[in-house]
Formats: structure tokens, sequence, C-alpha cells
């Protein structure tokens, strides 16, 4: 068959009449929630903003040092924005305006359940996607109850999907047991002005949705086995410092 | 294909712009209904499959990166909707024989050519149809994210591997 006879196949159908006008109802009816969202996410994205962009900054730092090169000067987060959201304004790694809390301090959060099949990478990636961009957790994940403190990420097994702890999803150093905010890794390509760019909207909450720009991507950070639990593993608790002070 | 209006449409409509999500289905709204078509070979499947489609396709705005061809995003979301259609139905596909070609030799031909189409992967059948559709290998390449030379060489496969499943359904009617 030539690309001819198959490009005429292709091109050889009606379109019912008033298709057009079915798929454009749908596609209308379809951004209505977006109305919502965006008074929410305004708030929400300029909130996370100032958060994240502590972290980012310093990666920037290391990069943009090499070249001598300077960035926006860091936000003052004396204070975060009120946040509609009862659970995300409590996230420890999102909001650090005192710096980082430690693991066995900050109050139990749920846990967020994926899909099965879902890596750790794909689940942090997609977490900092939907709640920078959209103030909202993934909507294929679901809410379950806390994992045991110091277990940042459960590992799925029999069907079931990655389960990640909302306290710490990026982890925590140890043995400060700091929790980690999102880093970020920049290709060696990517020009100085569009990390400083990306810097900026982060500052200002410039940036439209959580995707970050081509090149520059969310670290997935390497977990100790101690924070990582595995179906049917014994798992060994992490030792945390102060006086031997252990995550259970 | 107007891409970069695409873009702005898109990102418009994501912001909660009827107007803009209107324009922009409409633009691409024959198209994709006949790609629907083309992959479920039945006018109600094409409804059902397209409806889904747009419906997934523009709630799901904040995942599209508004650099890129909308089209070819769109026509992945089709591929992957009539899949799961076609799944649902037990691939028995209800062939609409009034939208086929008239001559009986074309009618043939539009049966085997659905089905070998179908046969394909997901990925080729997006690259296919998305060729099929007018999209350039560039923009192509731009939805898939690879290199021009691969999106070339992968529609090449994907076209070749269409023609060996014809050719072999032409050795199993004889």
């Amino acid at each position: 068959m030539s690309d001819l006879e198959l490009q005429s196949w292709f091109d050889d159908v009606a379109v019912p009449e008033g298709t057009v006008d079915m798929l454009a109802s749908v596609a209308r009816e379809a951004v209505r929630p977006f109305v919502r969202a965006r008074r929410r996410r305004r708030a929400m994205v300029a909130a996370v903003a100032t958060a994240l962009a502590a972290a980012t900054a310093a990666v920037a730092y290391e990069l943009l040092d090499d070249d001598g090169l300077s960035v926006p000067a860091g936000p003052p987060p004396a204070r975060v924005a009120r946040l509609e959201s009862p659970l995300l304004s409590k996230l420890p790694w999102l909001f650090q305006p005192s710096g980082a809390p430690r693991i066995d301090e900050v109050p139990e959060q749920p846990s967020l359940a994926f899909p099965a099949g879902t890596s750790y990478g794909e689940a942090v990636t997609r977490l900092f996607e939907t709640v920078t961009g959209e103030g909202a957790l993934p909507e294929e994940a679901t809410l379950e109850r806390a994992l045991p403190v110091g277990v940042v990420a459960e590992l799925g097994g029999a069907g079931r999907g990655i389960r990640i702890d909302l306290r710490a999803p990026w982890g925590y150093d140890l043995p400060a047991g700091r929790i980690s905010a999102p880093g970020f890794i920049v290709d060696p390509g990517v020009p100085a002005e569009q990390i400083r760019k990306v810097l900026a909207g982060l500052q200002s909450g410039a940036l439209p949705v959580g995707r970050l720009p081509k090149g520059i991507r969310v670290e997935v950070p390497r977990l100790a086995a101690c924070q990582v639990m595995r179906p049917g593993v014994a798992r060994t608790p992490c030792r945390l410092e102060r006086g031997g002070g252990a995550a259970p | 294909m107007l891409s970069s209006n695409d873009g702005q449409l898109a990102r418009a409509a994501r912001s909660g712009s009827a107007r803009a999500a209107d324009e922009l289905a409409r633009r691409h709204a024959p198209t994709a209904w006949k790609v629907a078509y083309r992959l479920t070979g039945s006018r109600d499947l094409a409804d059902e499959v397209s409806q889904e489609a747009f419906g997934r396709a523009f709630r799901g705005l904040g995942g599209f990166d508004v650099r890129r061809p909308f089209g070819p995003w769109l026509n992945a979301i089709i591929v992957n909707c009539a899949r799961d259609a076609l799944s649902r139905q037990r691939f028995t596909v209800d062939v609409d024989i009034n939208l086929l070609p008239a001559p009986d030799a074309g009618r043939e031909t539009a049966l085997d050519l659905s089905r070998a189409l179908a046969a394909l992967s997901p990925e080729r059948q997006t690259i296919v149809v998305s060729h099929l559709a007018g999209y350039s290998v560039k923009q192509i390449a731009e939805s898939l994210d690879v290199p021009m030379g691969t999106a070339q060489s992968r529609l090449a496969r994907a076209l070749a591997e269409l023609r060996s499943t014809l050719q072999t359904e032409d050795v199993d009617h004889v």
C-alpha cells in the first residue's frame, strides 16, 4: 500500500454533523474546575514558591558559582502565607520558615499511596508537580494512614503501590534527622539565565505549573535503608543524634 | 497546524477560559474524531472515544507542555482511550459500513487497515495517526521529546509494521 493510498484511507471519512459542537462542549465543561482552582493556586503557588526557593537557591548557587554568576537574593520567608489547604499548609518539607525541623519532632501526617508500578522517583516528582502547579495532591494517589515515624517510603507488594510519608517525602538527613526540602538537578547545558528565570519564577510564584523547564528536574534522593520499609523485610530504625535518640 | 497558538489557547484554557477551550477543541475536533474512527472502525465508538479523550485532555491540560504541539499529545490520549474502549468491547469492533468508502474493495481495505492499525503498539499508533493527521516529523519528535532522526525512524518502522500486517492479512484471506 502506497503512502497516498494510506493517506486517502485516513482522510476519506466524513465527520458526522454535530461532532465538533459536541467535543467543544466537552472541552468547555472540562476546564470549568480550573476557574475555582486558579484562585486557590495563586495563593498556593506564591507560598510554596517562597518555601521552595531556599532549597533551589542553594543548588543554583553551587551551579552558578562556577560561572561566577550570581543568583537573585533569597526570599525572606519570615511569614508564610496562610493557605487554604489544612493538610498542605502543615507539611514540614514544604514550609520551613524556621529551618528544617527534625523528623521526630513534627506532627504525624498521612501517607500518600500511589498506584502499583509507581517508582519512588515518579512519586516524589509527581507530588512536586501537583503541589506546586495545582496546590493539590496527585489525583491518582490516595491518602492513607501514617507510616511509622522515620519511614520515608514503604515499597509496594502484591498489587499495592508505593506509599510515601507526607512528613518527609524527600527524606531526612542522618544522624541529625532534619527533614529535606525538594532539591533540583540542573543539566550542564542549561543556560544560567534559564536557571535565574526558574528561581525568579519560584520566588514570585510566576511559574504557571509545577513542570520545570527542560533540563531542570526534581532530584530523587537516595534514601538510607533504615528509611525504607520493604514487604516482609524487618527494618532497623534510623539512629538519630542527640543522646542516641532513634526514630522508631 | 499552529502549534504556538495552540499553546496560548491551552494556557488560557487551563486557567479556566471556556472560550479558549472551545476554540482549541474546535480546531482539533475533526481530525481527532477521524483518528478515533480509524482506530476503532466504528462511528459509535469514535463518538465515545473522542468524548472521553477530550474530557481527559482538557481536564489534564495542567500536564500538557505548551511548548509542544497539542495535536500529537491529544492523539496519544485518543489512542489510549481507543484501546480502553476496544478492550471493553472484547475486540469485537462494530464497523459502520456506511462510513467506509463506497467500492467493495475499498471497504475490505478499510477494515484491514483498521485491524492492522489496532495491532500496533500505542506509541506506533500515535505516531502513525499523527503522521496521517498531517503533523510533521518535527512536531511528532517534539511531542515524543526525541530527536527528529529518532522520530523519523520510528515512523518508518511503524509504517513498515502496518504494511507488513496488511500483507499478512492478505495472505490469511487467500
